[in-house]
Formats: C-alpha cells, structure tokens, sequence
C-alpha cells in the first residue's frame, strides 16, 4: 500500500470525473465492500485495505486490471477468491461508471460479468468474432428455394 | 384641470379686492364721507358723471351675468345637444365621437397584432415577469371589449349625468336671479349720488353691483367647468380603445388607470356642481317669493325694505355657488378615486378581507384565505381559539370559515340564523359574496405565488453558477424572496452565501414571504439555511419565535416548530446532520465545525458525510481524521449505540484511500470483529435461546415420542450468563449501563419463565396420555428435575422495579 501516496490521491480527487468522485464518498459504495467481505470472511482490517483499493482504482491510481492481483497481495487471499472478490467489485461497483473509468484509464474495456480487458485485446477479440460469425453465415445453406415456375393453365 | 383651477383662483382673487374695495365705500359711505366729499369738493355736475359710470358698470355685469346664465344653461345641457358617449350620427349619435373613436379603434386594433408579436417574443424569450397566459388572456377579452368601450364610458358617464339631469331638472329658470336686479331703483341711487349726500344710494348701488359681478364670475365659472367637462369626457370617450389596450400589459397598465380616473372624475364633477346648483337656486327662489322671513334682518330706522335689504340671502345663495365650484373642482380627485375604490371593492368586497383580517390588507388576507381555501378544511376548527364557540356560527354564516363537524349547538343554531340573515339583509349578502369572492381571488393568488416559485425552482436548478450570481445580483422585493427560495434547493447554495450575494437577511425575509403565503416547506428550509450558514443560536432562536407567531399549532408541527426555540434549533441542527438534501445548505466552516466533533458522529449520517467531503474536498478529511484521533472508548461505544453504520463506514469507505483514518478501540484498529466485540459488551447474544425453545416446542408436539432434548446445556448458559450480568452490574458505575444491565436480566427472566412454562405444558400432556409407558416416567422425571433447576436459576435473578 506503501507505493499509493495520500497526497497523489487527494490531487487525482480534483480531476476526476464528478460521478466518480461520488462513487469514492457513496455509502452504497462502502456497503457493497462489506457485503463483499463479508461473504468471504473477511472482518479484520483487510475491509479498510480493500475499501483503500477500491478508492485507488476510482482516483485512477490503479488500474482495474490489476486489481485482483492488489487484493490477492494485499488481502493475502488465494488467487481464486482475489478474482472472485476483484469480479465482483467490478460488477458492482465499477460498472456503474464504466465509461468514465474507460476514458480515465483510456486502454481498458470493462465488462458487465467483472471482466476488465486490454481495448486492443478486446478490439481484437470482436473482430475474431465478428469473422466467426461471417464464417459461420457462409456455411449455413442457403434458404429452401421458393421458386416456382408458373403453372400453365389448360383452356381446354 | 389643473390650468382651468389656477385660472379660477386667480379671479377669485381679484374679485376679493373688489369685495374688499366696495366694502371699504360702503363703510365710508354710512358714515356719509363720500357724499361730504361730493358736495364739499367736487361740482354737482361731476357727481352726475360718477352716478352714470357707476350705473354704466352696473349695466355692463348685469349684461354679463345674462350672459353667463345663459351660456351656464347651454352648458349644463348635452353640448350642441349631442350625446357623451354614443358615436353615431344625429341625432342618436355624436358624429364627433364617431370620427376620434373610429379613428383610435382602428389603430388600436393594429396594436393587437404588434402585442401578440411582443407576447411572442417575450415567452420565447422568456423574459422574466411575463405572465404570458394572463396577458393573452387580457389581449383576447379586451380585443372584443373596445368594440363596446363607448358603451361601458356609457355607463360610467350614465351614473353621474343621471345624478346631474335629476338635480338641475327644475333649475333651468334664473331670472329670479336677475329679479333681484332692479334697473329703476339702481337709476334712483345713482341720481342720488348726483344729487346729495344719500346713504341709500351707495349701499344699494355698491350691494348690487357686488351682486352682480360675483354672480356673472360664479355662473361664468359653472358655464366654464360644464364645457370642459363635455369636451373632455368625449375625448375620454374617443381614447376609451386605446386605454383599454393599455390595460393588457402591465407596463402600459398605468395609461389605462391614468384614463380611468379622469373619466369617473369628469363624471362626478357634473354631480356635485349641480348639488351646489341646486342648493343656491332654492335659496334664490325663497328669498325672493318671500317664503323666508325677510323682517328677521335688522334695519336701519331709514332703511326701506326691498331687494337690497334681502341681498344677505342672496348672498347665501351665491356662497353655495361658490362653495360648490371650489368643491367640486377641488374634491372631485378625492370623489373619483373613492369612486374608482368603490368600483374595485365592488368586485373583489375588499371589505370581507379587510374587516376581518385588517392589519397587512387584502395581501395578507389573501394569503390566509389563499392558505385555508388550498388546504381545506383540516385544521379549521382548531384555528378558531376563543370564537370557537360562538365565533364560527357567525364566521361560518359569512363565509369566512366552514362549519366543523365538531361544532356546538350554539354555534350552529347562530350559523343558521345568520345564514339566513345574510340572504335577508343586504349588506351582509354583499359581504358574503365578497368574502367568497375574496377567497376565490386569493386561492387564485396562492396558486399563482406558490406556480411562481416552482417555476424559479426549476429555472435555477441547473443554472449556471455565474447566471446564477447575475440573477440574484439584479432581483428585489418579494421576487428575490422568490428567488432564495428555490435557491435553497440548490446543491451549491452554501456557496452564494459564503460568496456574500445572499446574505442572513435575504434568507429572513424570504422566510417571512414564505410565512405569508403559508409555504410551509421553504419555512422549514429557510430555518435550517439559517442554522446551516452559521447564524448564532440566539439570533436563529429570536427567528424561530419570529416566525411562530400567528401560525396555528398544526402549522407549527408541520414546519417543525412545537418544541421551545432551543429545542427547534437542537432539531434543526439534527436534521442538518442527517439528511443530505439539507446539509448542503450548511456552509463550509459549519460543515467543518460539525465534522470536528466526534460526539456528532452519534447523530451524523453517511451520506451526510459523503455529501460534505464530495463538496468541501480533501481538507474535510483532515477535519474527520482530527474528530477520529479524538474518539475515546465511550464515543465509540455512543456511536456504536445510535449510529453503528457510522462505524462501519468509516471502516469500509472507499475514501480510505485518501488517508481517512481508522479509529481505534482499546488498543485495536476498528473492524468487523472489533465492532461485534462492542455489540457483545453492548447487547449479549441470545440465540440459544430462541432454538431451545423451538426444541422444547417440538418436544411437546411429539407428545415425549420424539429427538430427546438435553436442557442442561442451556440451562448451563444461562446460568453463565446471568452471573456474570450480576456482576457486571455491581462493578458498573455508569447509571445508564446499569439500566443495560437491568434490562438484560429482565429479558433472562422472561425467557425462564418460558422455559418453565412449557415444561409445565409438556409435563401435563404427559400426565393426560391414558397409555403411559416406562419412557413416559423417565421423561416426566427428567422435565421435573429441569423445571426445579429453571426455578432455581429464576431466584436468583433480582426483582426489579419498573
């Protein structure tokens, strides 16, 4: 926690966006920690360590991306429950402000399961599924044929 | 008007010397100086000459009051017999009127285009004071009325003419008037002058002629005042569509008013003169008919009686005239606006607002008619105070309150009574109706107020900051009162206040427009803003009793306001504490004078919190952790008790990061599992309780067939449990943990008790079983040895009083 500076944050509070500065502040915000730690057992002074954290990635001092690797160091959890635990805040609290997280850490792309990407991973992975999906248009046969030819009708 | 008076005065003026010249003569003449002089100094012949002018001037006023008596009667009639108000043309119409009315309408109607075009401009504008509904409205009713303006000039004039024709109906004969003017007598006198030393003479020869002059100026004047009247009144009447424009905007409203009271003027000084007329003619007529007793004048022992010898009656006849000129000239202003007055109170019965709510006028009035007939019937009864009796009868029979359900027999049988009297006597129908009508326009006035607020409120909600200031900056009166109000919903309002554009003062007097108009909500607000920017408690205090005052007791709940002052303020700073919406009216030394002190934390909100140091900034975080550092284990335990979510977000805010410290408790830092070790010191835990009683109860339902329970283990617990709340309490020396204590015991006993109640029922359905096997025995002994070791556990908790 040594590396996150008071004084660095208190001037990132004058920059950031409004609705994050908010978020910092929310009791929601500080509610939804708790239920966190709560469902993994976390009661001692790890909730004020995650509560820092979270505020860290709000003043755009830390990058949702590492997020969960910040909990599992700081929190001393294992890896999955730091996933877990990082998923969630993500889902829950950070994507309410999705897009200005987005603009402030400029190269992340946050999605609504908790999952934070790399944009150009992201980029490049839509691209990947845009081609599988035309591939996959390609391949379909083609609709039944409904042509008909005119059936001639007999005067007689 | 006012040349056509100076005039007057003028020559009133002169003629007053002449009064006082001829008086002189007369004086000097009884004495027989004049005539001395005559015969002593001057040839005989030159006396005649003096004789002659004096008959000459005689002739010359004579000539001049015929005159003017005749131009008065032209005058008092329709001018060249044409009508006032009726364009047309003749003889039913005044072909005058007619062109100057046609002409004016006309142009007035192209104005109807060039208002709508303003009315336009002025909402997509939105100029500020613009009430574009009303104003349209006024454009559409009065573009339809100045086609009948002459008509309604009609009736106005109508009113006084009607006055006027009834009392000069009969005064159209004056030569009474010129009777008095004895040509053969005058000639005698003057010869006398000529011929000796004649007493008779000079008096007769000067009453006369001061008869005559003041006469002719007198009617001279009436003929004057008449023909200005009628002219004026037609050129009133040529306007009328013009005025009546005026009256759609509000700035030109002052034209048609301006219009308005010259025309009732004109109209009232026609019927006053003619009272006057009137008056002087009978007089006039009495004298001369002998029909007032001539011989009451004392006369000289060589005096004849004759016209001259009556002239004191004549005189009075003349002192009417004059008295009604200088009357109807001078009051006519004063007559008009009583008139104009009348006509408003006529339709709006100020009276029924004014009588019972005089102080403060039809505003006040109508902003407590304006409060009730929005509210409705709620609280009216309990408004009543010492008329609730017999006052609400009498108040309910005018309309001035409904009648409660609640109400006393007297009561209603005087409302009945007066009901009906209302409708039986005139004028408290009148009054009645203006009350309603009152009422209505004041309901109408709320609505109006209470729109113009919102329309502030969500005008300046998004504004600009800097708008804002230019706003405020130009705003005054009660549009600034206005103003603040809906200021006060602004999150940044503080802001203005420590920037000096709204001061103690404007928050007060926007507190006082609110109290007036009954706005119950923005009073509670402007109290709190008060309070919130860092007003002494004593000055808030004097404001609490300020706005108090006058206001019902529901009113006074409503807003907040039951307590005494102090402890009003004690609730509005709490308030201020805990709901976010009103701490942003608190300024940032008071936020920082708040959050400074850790024994706020007890009543302070999260979101209150969140609030101040998202809109103060970092520095409010110093001013937390400053509070923190002087958290001892008491506060903590104090916050633990009334505000634990305090607590917990201090440990779980994400505003941790920006260096909120953590507060310790004995040594530790604040978490979870410290706060659930001050819960158990607070409140011990009873969980056990509760699933040994639903075993008990599972017990029983199985009629002793089912899982057998094992009390001892709780009985254990409780045992452990009471013990140590015992010796809690006799170590303890704080008052209010001893009642924790106390209260801890008492629910102990409760849950024994329970325990030995079901036991009891348990044992019974064990004694009701007809089939009793060899388990049935051994759990009767088992819940017999339990109930005994409950009951013993039960002595040994202490009884203690409510």
């Amino acid at each position: 926690m040594a590396k996150y500076s008071k004084e660095e944050a208190r001037k990132m509070l004058k920059i950031i966006p409004p609705a994050l500065k908010e978020l910092i502040f929310s009791p929601e915000t500080a509610e939804t920690i708790l239920k966190i730690t709560d469902e993994y057992n976390i009661n001692d002074e790890r909730v004020t360590k995650l509560s820092s954290l979270v505020g860290y990635c709000l003043l755009g001092m830390l990058s949702p991306l590492n997020l969960e690797k910040e909990i599992k160091t700081e929190l001393n959890v294992e890896e999955n429950v730091a996933r877990d635990i990082s998923q969630k805040i993500i889902r829950l609290i950070f994507y309410e402000v999705k897009n200005d997280l987005e603009e402030l850490y400029q190269n992340i792309q946050i999605y609504p399961g908790g999952i934070v990407e790399i944009e150009k991973q992201a980029k490049e992975k839509e691209k990947l599924e845009e081609k599988e999906e035309v591939k996959e248009k390609e391949e379909t046969p083609p609709s039944a044929d409904i042509y008909r030819e005119p059936i001639e009708e007999n005067d007689s | 008007m006012k040349n056509f008076k100076k005039f007057i005065k003028k020559f009133l003026v002169f003629f007053t010397i002449f009064l006082i010249f001829f008086s002189l003569s007369f004086k000097i003449a009884e004495a027989n100086i004049l005539s001395d002089l005559i015969a002593k100094s001057a040839e005989k012949g030159f006396a005649i000459i003096i004789g002659g002018i004096i008959l000459l001037i005689y002739h010359l006023f004579k000539w001049i009051l015929v005159l003017s008596i005749i131009l008065f009667n032209w005058a008092t009639m329709p001018l060249f017999g044409l009508p006032l108000t009726q364009p047309g043309t003749t003889p039913n119409g005044n072909p005058v009127i007619q062109v100057g009315w046609t002409l004016i309408r006309d142009i007035t109607n192209m104005g109807f285009i060039l208002g709508l075009v303003y009315i336009g401009i002025a909402t997509a504008l939105r100029i500020s004071n613009f009430n574009t509904k009303k104003i349209f409205a006024n454009l559409l009713i009065i573009a339809l009325l100045i086609n009948f303006s002459p008509v309604i000039c009609g009736i106005v004039v109508d009113a006084g003419q009607l006055t006027m024709s009834f009392l000069l109906e009969d005064v159209t004969d004056w030569s009474k008037v010129i009777e008095v003017l004895d040509d053969a007598q005058a000639t005698n006198w003057a010869e006398a002058i000529g011929g000796s030393a004649n007493f008779n003479g000079v008096f007769g020869l000067a009453t006369i002629l001061l008869f005559c002059m003041l006469a002719s100026l007198i009617f001279f004047s009436y003929f004057l005042l008449f023909l200005v009247r009628n002219i004026t009144i037609w050129i009133l009447v040529i306007f009328s569509p013009a005025a009546f424009f005026a009256y759609i905007f509000p700035q030109t409203n002052k034209l048609f008013k301006q219009w308005w009271h010259q025309l009732v003027q004109w109209t009232f000084v026609g019927a006053i003169a003619a009272f006057f007329i009137y008056l002087s003619y009978y007089t006039i007529y009495l004298a001369t008919d002998n029909k007032i007793n001539v011989s009451a004048i004392p006369l000289q022992s060589n005096m004849q009686e004759n016209n001259v010898t009556k002239s004191p009656y004549y005189f009075v006849a003349l002192v009417f005239l004059v008295i009604g000129f200088i009357f109807s000239t001078k009051t006519s202003a004063i007559g008009a606006d009583i008139a104009i007055n009348l006509g408003r109170t006529a339709t709006l019965m100020v009276g029924g607002a004014a009588v019972a709510f005089g102080k403060g006028g039809l505003r006040k009035g109508a902003a407590y008619f304006g409060r009730r007939a929005f509210r409705g019937k709620e609280e009216k009864w309990n408004e009543m105070g010492k008329l609730r009796k017999i006052g609400a009868g009498f108040f309910s029979a005018l309309g001035l309150k409904d009648l409660p359900a609640d109400v006393s027999p007297t009561a209603e049988r005087i409302a009945r009574i007066g009901g009906w009297a209302t409708f039986a006597f005139p004028p408290l129908a009148a009054l009645r109706y203006g009350v309603k009508a009152t009422r209505k326009y004041a309901r109408d006035q709320y609505i109006e107020e209470y729109k113009r607020i919102t329309e502030f409120e969500s005008k300046v909600k998004n504004m600009d900051p800097l708008e804002a200031r230019n706003i405020l900056k130009t705003t005054r009166g009660t549009e600034r009162s206005k103003l603040i109000s809906a200021f006060m919903k602004r999150d940044d309002f503080a802001q203005f206040v420590d920037s000096g554009i709204i001061t103690k003062e404007d928050i007060k007097e926007a507190g006082r427009f609110n109290k007036r108009w009954g706005f119950d909500s923005n009073i509670k607000t402007t109290l709190h803003a008060l309070a919130g920017i860092g007003v002494s408690d004593e000055e808030v205090g004097n404001y609490i009793e300020e706005i108090r005052e006058g206001l019902s007791p529901e009113q006074q709940k409503r807003i907040g306001l039951e307590a005494t002052p102090e402890g009003t303020l004690k609730k509005i700073k709490n308030n201020l504490m805990k709901n976010s919406k009103l701490a942003n009216l608190m300024s940032g030394d008071v936020a920082k004078k708040m959050l400074g002190d850790p024994n706020n934390y007890e009543n302070l909100s999260p979101t209150v919190m969140s609030t101040l140091i998202n809109k103060y900034g970092d520095e409010m975080v110093d001013t937390i952790n400053s509070a923190i550092i002087k958290m001892n284990e008491d506060i903590i335990r104090n916050i633990f008790k009334k505000n634990a979510k305090m607590l917990s977000y201090l440990i779980s805010t994400a505003a941790n990061s920006l260096g909120i410290q953590t507060p310790t408790y004995r040594g530790e830092f604040l978490d979870k599992g410290v706060l659930n070790k001050i819960k158990n010191e607070i409140n011990p835990p009873r969980n056990n309780v509760n699933i040994s009683t639903s075993e008990v109860q599972s017990t029983q339902s199985k009629e002793g067939q089912g899982k057998k329970i094992d009390l001892s283990d709780i009985i254990n617990v409780h045992q452990k449990r009471i013990e140590s709340i015992l010796q809690q309490l006799q170590q303890s020396q704080n008052e209010e943990e001893k009642k924790d204590y106390q209260k801890n015991l008492k629910i102990e006993r409760r849950v024994i008790e329970n325990y030995l109640r079901e036991i009891d029922s348990a044992l019974e359905a064990l004694e009701r079983k007809t089939t009793i096997f060899p388990s049935d025995q051994q759990e009767k002994e088992r819940l017999k040895t339990y109930y005994q070791e409950l009951e013993n556990l039960l002595h040994k908790i202490p009884k203690i009083d409510k």
